[in-house]
């Protein structure tokens, strides 16, 4: 058992009746902050919906003869680009993280400027993207679905951004 | 358990949470009880509309060739009736009532997000009141609370009025979803030093139970009536099988959210009766591990049921076997559950009140619709009662027993704690029975009905088929719950003002709601408490008992960690702000527009961003 350290146990006072704990710290990383349970509990639901979303791809290409239905598959370019824009995201985003695990206010604010300048420039080539999927949201469920998942994706692209903004 | 806040600082405590005074003080209010408070009265007004739509369909119903309503009219009075009960107030009322209780239950002066919780209570007053202009201005849904596809889709239901209804959808999930995140928070975080999870009431248990089913349900429905909207507005082909899609995708997605969502109202009502239970047996609810695995395995099974709605379809017999058999499995955690409350009761030193009543009520209402479930759960069984009112039937005796029922006794129970006065027990005893009987009167019949061939939906039905006395006799029981829930609301508001003083602890209870004032301070406690057992107040205080150090002028709660509620840090809770209640607003212009135009999704993006970020 290493001694009690007021920090962490806070202090017994009145032979061991009270105890107070105003000498706990003020915020906390990571799991011990209720932040972080209610972006889990986002993110639980966010990807409840995406898992359902592409599960319902799959179940509309089981039914169909042809897949995609009017026969036309996107390009792919602009998609790999933005895969490899939001991998390489990792990085401003381990930074931030690290700067602000460090209480460096001056670098975690750099660093956040940079993550949403990514967000930035992987919603202009989202643009080009939608313009790549060689269909449309009405054309048949084909276009129904993709657009959905695009669609579902670019709304949280844009307020993802606002979040470290705000 | 006393408080040893001096006077001067307990007043300020008192002042710090308050909310402020005025009427834009009462739109800016983030008190979670005060929230709270609003939250169950809305639910209950939404309770007793929908029950006046139970009302006119049975005076419909009450003879044959019924002139009462119009069809037109009775397929929006019933679509009206189910999705009012079934969305404005069956998972609202619970979360409204856990978010009242679960601070107090655990120790803790808040709920995790006040802010978001303010704002998840007036989106869903919105949306509630939305689809009831829709209504009142007769172009209300008509296309059943489940709203099937191709029913529901562009060609067969032209118009705005399903998509007042899949809108209705995106609010009060949005609400609930919000409202689980809140819960989920506040009891992993700030449950008081001491509790750990192994402490943990049994209805905080269930809250934490039915909010993680919450999250991981809510999104299917919300997809499905996203998609069913942009079939209408935008031309997607979804559920159009001329283009590739298929209406029974429309039933999977439903029903995987539409399964779990009655066990997510089922299951915080169980939390009702264990405390309910322990109080009034005066012991500790037998098996606490077993009680609590029962919870986890009920909604964990309850997400591997969905396909039992959908057995009068082209699906594979193999496939359907395979859900017959999880339906009939999850009555085996329901009946675990079961029999620790009996033997409770059995072991315990029993006073009966009027809490104790609605919840024995559930031990033959719920039973009942319980084994009607499981005759349901044979497909061949099915075939024959799909569509009918036997469904029906077992739906209300699942649904009031297994839900209104405790609901009401909850408020029996609690009522003294949320006003600090005690509802009538005279008048409480008149309320159950009545409502008791005039249910089994109503309902039962149903039973046989369905048997004999009567279908769901149809606004009326001819003479020669023989439906006649048992329909009658059925919209007799309908007016006797009518009456009951009268006395109920006349309790409720003669007790109020005239009722006797309840102190802290009315009924001699275990849990920490019954150690603070009725009403509690806005603070909820003083000085927090800490804990040593799972019935605090029925076991000699340990040390230490108490927390100092919070602030008094600020709004300071602790953060103790997920397992064992060891002390983690402080944080600071914001005070009274009207922007959750414009967020609110802004938020509703986006939804209503785009039933409209698609574009009120762009455009009206930018004042939800202002209203949210400030």
């Amino acid at each position: 058992m290493s001694a009690p350290d007021p920090k962490r146990d806070g202090r017994l006072l009145d032979e061991g009746r009270v105890l107070d704990i105003s000498t706990l710290p003020t915020f906390a990383f990571g799991n011990r902050s209720p932040m972080w349970w209610g972006t889990m509990g986002l993110m639980a639901i966010e990807g409840t919906v995406f898992a359902l979303t592409i599960m319902a791809y799959f179940y509309l290409r089981s039914h169909a003869s042809a897949w995609p239905m009017s026969g036309f598959p996107p390009e792919l370019i602009w998609g790999n680009l933005n895969t490899a824009i939001m991998l390489g995201s990792i990085i401003p985003n381990h930074y931030a993280k690290k700067a602000a695990e460090r209480l460096d206010l001056k670098k975690t604010q750099f660093w956040m400027v940079v993550c949403m300048l990514v967000s930035v420039a992987f919603l202009a080539v989202r643009v080009l993207e939608f313009g790549a999927l060689n269909t449309r949201w009405d054309t048949d469920a084909y276009g129904s679905v993709v657009w959905m998942l695009m669609a579902l994706h670019t709304t949280h692209l844009i307020t993802e951004p606002s979040i470290p903004g705000s | 358990m006393n408080d040893r806040l001096p006077t001067g600082d307990a007043d300020l405590l008192e002042q710090t949470w308050s909310d402020p005074p005025g009427l834009i003080g009462w739109f800016s209010a983030i008190n979670h009880k005060t929230i709270a408070k609003r939250f169950m009265v809305t639910t209950f007004i939404f309770f007793l509309l929908g029950g006046l739509l139970a009302l006119a369909i049975r005076l419909q119903l009450a003879l044959p060739n019924g002139r009462v309503l119009g069809p037109d009219l009775y397929n929006q009075v019933f679509t009206m009736h189910g999705s009012t009960m079934m969305f404005l107030f069956a998972v609202p009322v619970m979360q409204a009532v856990a978010s009242y209780l679960i601070p107090l239950m655990i120790g803790a002066r808040s709920v995790a997000f006040p802010r978001m919780n303010a704002f998840a209570y007036w989106i869903f007053t919105l949306g509630g009141i939305m689809l009831y202009i829709a209504f009142f201005l007769d172009i209300g849904p008509d296309a059943g609370w489940f709203a099937y596809a191709p029913l529901s889709g562009p060609e067969y239901s032209p118009g705005k009025r399903v998509d007042f209804w899949a809108q209705m959808i995106t609010f009060t999930e949005l609400s609930g979803l919000m409202e689980a995140i809140i819960l989920i928070t506040t009891i992993l975080k700030m449950r008081a030093p001491g509790m750990t999870l192994n402490r943990m009431p049994l209805f905080v248990w269930t809250m934490l139970v039915t909010s993680f089913m919450v999250l991981f349900a809510m999104p299917a429905v919300m997809l499905a009536s996203t998609a069913l909207l942009t079939d209408r507005l935008v031309d997607t082909h979804f559920y159009d099988p001329a283009k590739g899609g298929d209406a029974l995708l429309w039933q999977h997605l439903f029903w995987f959210f539409g399964h779990p969502e009655v066990y997510m109202i089922f299951i915080p009502q169980l939390g009702f009766m264990s405390s309910i239970i322990a109080t009034f047996s005066r012991r500790p609810v037998v098996g606490y591990a077993a009680m609590v695995l029962s919870l986890i395995a009920t909604a964990f099974f309850a997400f591997g049921l969905w396909v039992h709605h959908m057995f009068a379809t082209n699906l594979p017999e193999l496939g359907k076997s395979f859900f017959t058999a999880a339906s009939l499995m999850i009555a085996i955690p329901t009946s675990v559950q079961i029999f620790c409350w009996i033997a409770t009761l059995w072991t315990g030193r029993i006073h009966f009140k009027t809490p104790l009543l609605f919840v024995l009520a559930f031990f033959v209402i719920l039973v009942a619709g319980g084994l009607t479930g499981l005759m349901l759960a044979s497909v061949p069984l099915d075939y024959q009662l799909h569509d009918s009112y036997f469904v029906v039937a077992h739906l209300h005796y699942v649904l009031l027993g297994g839900a209104v029922f405790p609901l009401f006794g909850a408020f029996y129970y609690w009522f003294p704690k949320f006003t600090g006065r005690m509802l009538s027990e005279r008048l409480g005893r008149w309320n159950f029975w009545l409502f008791f009987i005039g249910f089994n009167i109503a309902f039962f019949p149903m039973h046989v009905l369905g048997l004999q061939g009567m279908p769901r939906r149809v606004y009326t039905y001819p003479d020669e088929m023989g439906w006649d006395k048992l329909n009658l006799t059925a919209t007799i029981g309908a007016s006797m719950i009518a009456v009951s829930v009268l006395l109920f609301v006349i309790n409720v508001l003669r007790s109020r003002r005239r009722g006797d003083l309840a102190g802290s602890d009315p009924w001699g209870a275990g849990t920490l709601e019954s150690s603070v004032t009725s009403p509690p301070p806005m603070a909820n406690f003083h000085l927090p408490p800490l804990v040593h057992g799972r019935y605090p107040l029925w076991q000699a205080p340990g040390t230490p008992q108490q927390v100092t150090g919070l602030a008094n002028d600020y709004r300071e709660v602790l953060i103790t960690s997920v397992a064992d509620a060891k002390l983690d840090h402080r944080l600071w809770l914001p005070s009274s702000t009207p922007w959750p209640f414009l967020a609110a607003l802004a938020t509703t212009v986006l939804f209503v527009g785009s039933i409209f135009t698609p574009w009120a999704v762009v455009w009206g993006a930018v004042p939800v961003a202002i209203a949210a970020t400030l």
